[in-house]
């Protein structure tokens, strides 16, 4: 009863559009425990990292649960065995979870956070020509804030989560208006305003967790497509004059327009769909996920140019600008293995080791045509352990976790060689690896 | 939505957020950036050592890469004649030594090293016919074989397999003869003709910027940095009265493509001959300039080297 005041706190920052979504979590994972299952916790995740795995394991356990933590990757991606200095991504992680009974039912709320400590965003637009990891280089970089509901819908059996957040596309336009002269600059008079929008784009998350016997536990969540879109551009609406800086200037054009706008998708994070699969016994677990992401949905991140001149008799015009290539990505399918147990055990503490492995084909081709929007196939590598204690002072009665991870992805060499002998780029080989750890503190209220 | 106090916050926001952004990150993923050596160019403004002494004109230059600079072979041209002479530069590529005669009556030389490591030589004689030879330690060259075609602007360049081919410059149009068994040079191909075949990025036909005539070439055979091997085409294109310098590519010297962002150095209209080399970790591009009858530089930097030859 004393958490229903925050339950109902968090129930409404859970239905509040707030700017989010779990981009460096498909990369690099969410949570120390998870990271070092190798991601392997769709059925699992019961702590904070549930928000991204699966909303439907907030509701499994009983407690209270505040955690707090920092994660760090260091990519070294290279073309031509030269490094390109990809930033890393590295920032606070952490959540809470409150939960409550209603109806005899276990019920929960969440946030999960991770927050850089670099930067909270990064827009921009890079020429379709210039080499860049694709989805290394600019997509982790960002705030991530997911909020959950998950619900016991058949007690210590069958439980329901979803997470529902919303996005904002960011559409914006310069308007000038005046009259332009042609032939003297200080005759050009304009006036400017802008005007802004931002439009909601909303991210659903749901998933379920079963444990048809104690030793089994399923799990399924699925995760909704976004992509974010940044749709900029100026309008220029006026007359074209001669001789404004005299008392009778001539018009040459009457309203006079220009319209330039830049158009491209600014972050896209594809549908997935996953299957876990856990075998627990009281001294060890195993786990196995299956991921389904559907990239063959991901749009060009190079921006669409188009400009429209409208200047009367005049004979003007602007070509039209290309489109985007398509980037031709494909859809993958991502199995997982963790595996953890228990390795000492005392009154006042126990620690738990992990470790996990995955792979990952890469949904990018080969960049043999236009683009350079390279990828290559992944392996991961992660270990980890958990220090739980117990009964260690008055002040924390409760257990407290202290979870680490470290975690090595390998990016195999690619080769990109190019059919037009005289692309801009030539052939190159992709390829590199991430480094990276995670560490949470948790503690049960 | 129209802009509101609300909005303004909002914009701010993303203004902040957009300026953190554009902060963070020394490169953000740009460094090393692979460069092919194509271009754009830039002029390399003083070079006083590629000005030949007053009454001479040097031309027509032909750039072999050293592992301290480059081998210069060029045309001198006097009075009394033409001859091909050679010169080593430093490793900036820009100061130059003492030149050596290596040839008289003989005009726009070519130089390429083939699969024994021996030098070879294209050149025009005095009677305008193309000849192929070597050159010996000694700097003295033999002829070793005559084409019976006519042309100008000849270049001799060896495949993987070590197949001599031949290109040359036959009626404003690129073409290509390969040295067969018997050691002669059957009748030629065509490589690449002025103002057709002209592709934009995305494939797409579009006007061609050498719509009339081209004039001189320079051919390697370049490495990728995936180690396959390509054929790399620069060519003085001519539209009109502008002059200026293109690119095409082939991987097997039969079929070209032509670069989509030509040309990638228009240094003046007097401008003739590039001839691309490697040395001080630049691409140097060496071309002759008509107005001032000196041999002039270009360069790219600072660049990844990321294909050589």
């Amino acid at each position: 009863m004393k958490y229903r005041s925050s339950l109902l706190g968090l129930a409404v920052l859970t239905l509040t559009p707030l700017t989010a979504h779990a981009n460096p979590a498909d990369y690099f994972g969410f949570g120390a425990r998870a990271v070092g299952m190798g991601g392997a916790v769709t059925a699992l995740a019961n702590d904070f990292s549930a928000n991204y795995y699966n909303p439907a394991g907030l509701s499994t356990r009983k407690d209270l649960e505040l955690s707090l933590g920092y994660a760090a990757v260091s990519p070294s991606l290279n073309i031509n065995g030269l490094d390109l200095g990809v930033d890393p991504v590295t920032g606070v992680e952490g959540g809470i979870i409150l939960r409550g009974n209603a109806w005899g039912r276990t019920i929960a709320l969440s946030i999960g956070l991770h927050l850089p400590n670099e930067r909270i965003t990064r827009l921009r637009a890079l020429p379709e020509l210039q080499p860049r990891f694709v989805l290394y280089d600019n997509h982790p970089q960002r705030l991530v804030l997911t909020t959950s509901a998950a619900i016991e819908l058949i007690p210590d059996t069958l439980h329901f989560g979803a997470g529902l957040t919303y996005l904002s596309d960011t559409s914006g336009r310069l308007n000038v208006a005046g009259q332009v002269d042609i032939g003297d600059a200080a005759g050009t008079t304009m006036i400017s305003a802008v005007d802004v929008n931002f439009d909601a784009v909303r991210y659903v998350s749901a998933g379920l967790v079963w444990t048809p016997v104690p030793e089994i536990r399923m799990g399924l969540s699925f995760r909704d497509e976004f992509d974010l879109s940044l749709d900029i551009g100026v309008v220029v609406n006026g007359d074209i004059i001669l001789g404004g800086t005299t008392p009778d200037p001539s018009v040459l054009v009457e309203d006079a327009r220009l319209e330039i706008v830049s158009q491209n998708s600014n972050l896209f994070s594809p549908r997935q769909l996953a299957f876990g699969f856990a075998w627990q016994e009281p001294a060890w677990t195993l786990s196995i996920d299956i991921t389904w992401m559907q990239w063959s949905q991901f749009k060009s991140p190079t921006a669409l140019l188009t400009t429209e001149l409208d200047t009367g008799d005049l004979p003007l015009s602007i070509p039209p600008n290309p489109k985007p290539t398509a980037p031709r990505f494909h859809d993958v399918i991502v199995p997982r293995l963790g595996l953890e147990g228990r390795l000492y055990q005392d009154k006042y503490l126990t620690l738990t080791g992990r470790c996990g492995f995955w792979w990952e084909k890469s949904p990018a081709p080969a960049q043999d045509f236009t683009t350079n929007f390279i990828d290559g196939d992944k392996y991961g590598a992660a270990a980890g352990f958990t220090l739980a204690f117990d009964n260690v002072t008055e002040v924390l009665p409760k257990t407290f976790y202290l979870d680490f991870a470290g975690q090595f992805i390998g990016m195999n060499s690619r080769y990109h060689l190019k059919v037009n002998p005289a692309d801009p780029i030539g052939d190159y080989i992709s390829g590199g690896h991430f480094v990276g750890f995670s560490t949470n503190l948790r503690f049960d209220l | 939505m129209k802009l509101s106090s609300l909005r303004v916050g909002q914009l701010g926001l993303s203004l902040i957020f957009a300026a953190c952004g554009a902060a963070g990150g020394p490169n953000g993923g740009g460094a090393n950036l692979p460069s092919r050596g194509i271009g754009p160019w830039d002029k390399v403004e003083e070079t006083p050592t590629l000005t030949p002494p007053t009454g001479t004109t040097w031309a027509n230059p032909s750039a072999l890469n050293r592992t301290d600079g480059v081998d210069l072979y060029f045309e001198v041209q006097t009075t009394a004649g033409s001859e091909i002479a050679m010169a080593q530069t430093d490793e900036s590529g820009e100061m130059i030594g003492q030149a050596t005669t290596i040839l008289a009556d003989a005009s726009q030389p070519a130089v390429t090293v083939g699969p024994d490591g021996k030098r070879w030589l294209a050149w025009v004689d005095a009677d305008a016919t193309m000849k192929v030879g070597t050159i010996d330690t000694d700097g003295q060259v033999e002829l070793v074989a005559s084409p019976t075609f006519a042309g100008t602007s000849p270049v001799v360049v060896f495949n993987r397999e070590g197949t001599l081919h031949l290109f040359f410059v036959q009626d404003g149009s690129v073409k290509v003869s390969r040295r067969n068994d018997e050691g002669g040079f059957p009748t030629p191909s065509l490589v690449l003709a002025p103002g057709v075949d002209c592709v934009d990025t995305k494939g797409e036909a579009t006007p061609c910027w050498d719509a009339d005539e081209i004039i001189d070439i320079d051919v390697r055979l370049g490495n990728t940095a995936a180690d396959r091997a390509v054929f790399r085409l620069f060519y003085t294109g001519k539209k009109g009265t502008v002059h200026a310098f293109g690119f095409a590519a082939s991987y097997n010297g039969r079929i070209w493509q032509r670069y989509a962002f030509n040309p990638v150095f228009s240094p003046g209209n007097g401008s003739r001959s590039p001839a691309a080399a490697i040395s001080g970790g630049r691409y140097l591009m060496y071309y002759s300039d008509k107005s001032s009858k000196s041999l002039k530089l270009g360069a790219l930097e600072p660049v990844v080297l990321s294909e050589t030859w």
